[in-house]
C-alpha cells in the first residue's frame, strides 16, 4: 500500500500533537538520571 | 571543569573523580554531580513470606513485596545473592519499575510490606525513601533487611520512613569484617543503636560460619552487647551456613555449634533467639515469661498463632514486636 504525502503529513502532525499534549500534561515518561542524597562536592 | 565529588553514604565514603563509579557500583560522579545508576531499576522483584527475611515478630504470615537492585556497599566472601550484589547495574537483567508501580503491585498483590532485601538497600537509597513515601501514604508498611553499614544522617532519614529492620550482624571481630567483609564493625553497632533510638523494630541475623565467626567466647560477648545496647527483646536469628561464592570450602554450619550459639543468647538474658536456614524447634516463638508456644513455624510457613492483641493467650504477657 502506497502512503500519499498528504496522509504522511497527517499522521506526522497528529503524532506531534500528541506529543506535545502528553509532554505538557506530563504524562511522557522520559528517562532521567536520578540524582543522589547524602554527598558533597571536594573543595 | 568537572569536579570530584565525596559519597556520604556509607562509612567507606568514596571520593569519586568524574565520571568515576563508587564502590557499591551503583552511585557515579556526573560532572561534579553524584547520581544513582539504579533508580527505578530492580534487578529482583518477589512476594515473599515476611517469614522469609527474617522476620519473627513482624505481621506474621504476611506477605512482603520484595525487591532489590544490583550492588552492595560490602564485598562478603560468602554472600548468598553475589551474583546480583557484586554485579554493576549494566551487567544484570532489570525492570523499569517506578516508586509508584513498586506500591501498586504491593497492594495488587495483597502484600501488607514492602521489603528492601536481596542486596544491599543502602545502594538503592533514593529510590527506597521514594518508594517508602508512598507505600505510608498508602498504609503499605516498609521493612529493610540490610547489613547496617550506613552513615548516621541518612540512617535518621530513613528510619522515618521504616517501620521494621532486619540487621546482618556479621560477626562481633573487626577482623572478620575487614578480612571477609571489607567493612567496619563499629559502624554497624552505630546503626543498630540508632534503629533503635528511632523505634523502628529490629531484629538481628547472625550468619555463623564454620571457624570464622563461631568462638563461643565472641558469640557470648555480642549477645552481651546486644542485651545491654538494644535490650533483651531483639530477636536474633543464628542462622546456618552454606558454602557458597568464595567461601566454598568450608562445610556447612552442624547443628550442635547453632545450639550452642542459641544458648549463649538465652544465657545472656535474650529473650527470642531463633536458628534459621535448618528446621528445628527453634523456629518457633515461645512466651519468654510462661514457655507457651506462640507461633509454631515450619520454615516459611506459620501452623498456628497463639497471639491475642500481641499477648500471650496463655498469661497475658504483651510479647515484643508489630503484630497488627
Amino acid at each position: 500500500m502506497k502512503i500519499k504525502r498528504r496522509e504522511f503529513l497527517g499522521f506526522f502532525l497528529i503524532g506531534s500533537l500528541v506529543s506535545l499534549v502528553l509532554n505538557k500534561l506530563g504524562l511522557r515518561r522520559t528517562e532521567r538520571p536520578k540524582e543522589a542524597l547524602f554527598w558533597r562536592r571536594k573543595v | 571543569m568537572a569536579g570530584t565529588v565525596q559519597c556520604e553514604l556509607c562509612p567507606t565514603e568514596c571520593v569519586l573523580e568524574n565520571y568515576q563509579v563508587g564502590g557499591c557500583r551503583t552511585r557515579i560522579n556526573k560532572d561534579g554531580t553524584l547520581y544513582s545508576l539504579v533508580y527505578g531499576k530492580p534487578c529482583a522483584v518477589a512476594v515473599d513470606p515476611i517469614e522469609k527475611k527474617p522476620f519473627y515478630h513482624f505481621l506474621p504470615a504476611t506477605k512482603a513485596f520484595s525487591i532489590a537492585t544490583a550492588g552492595c556497599v560490602l564485598g562478603c566472601k560468602f554472600c548468598q545473592n553475589w551474583q546480583i550484589s557484586q554485579a554493576s547495574p549494566e551487567d544484570v537483567d532489570h525492570q523499569n519499575l517506578p516508586p509508584a508501580d513498586v506500591v501498586r503491585q504491593a497492594m495488587f498483590y495483597g502484600c501488607r510490606s514492602i521489603t528492601y532485601t536481596y542486596t544491599e538497600p543502602t545502594v538503592f537509597y533514593e529510590y527506597m525513601v521514594d518508594t517508602a513515601q508512598i507505600a505510608r501514604q498508602f498504609g503499605v508498611r516498609n521493612t529493610m533487611h540490610s547489613c547496617g553499614y550506613i552513615n548516621e544522617k541518612p540512617l535518621r532519614k530513613l528510619a522515618k520512613l521504616l517501620d521494621a529492620a532486619d540487621i546482618d550482624l556479621k560477626a562481633f571481630t573487626e577482623d572478620f569484617y575487614s578480612r571477609i567483609c571489607g567493612g567496619r564493625l563499629k559502624p554497624v553497632l552505630d546503626a543498630l543503636v540508632v534503629l533503635r533510638q528511632e523505634n523502628v523494630w529490629l531484629e538481628i541475623t547472625n550468619l555463623v560460619i564454620p571457624t570464622l565467626n563461631d568462638d563461643p567466647k565472641k558469640i557470648r560477648e555480642m549477645c552481651g552487647w546486644i542485651v545491654k545496647n538494644l535490650g533483651p527483646d531483639v530477636p536474633i536469628h543464628f542462622s546456618r551456613f552454606f558454602p557458597y561464592y568464595k567461601l566454598k570450602d568450608l562445610p556447612p554450619t552442624p547443628f550442635e555449634t547453632l545450639k550452642d550459639a542459641l544458648k549463649a543468647a538465652q544465657d545472656a538474658g535474650m529473650r527470642y533467639a531463633y536458628i534459621g536456614n535448618i528446621r528445628t524447634e527453634a523456629e518457633n516463638t515461645y512466651c519468654h515469661r510462661c514457655r507457651k508456644l506462640l507461633i509454631e513455624r515450619i520454615g516459611y510457613h506459620v501452623q498456628q498463632i497463639n497471639l491475642t492483641g500481641g499477648k500471650c493467650r496463655s498469661c497475658g504477657t504483651a510479647i515484643p514486636g508489630v503484630w497488627s
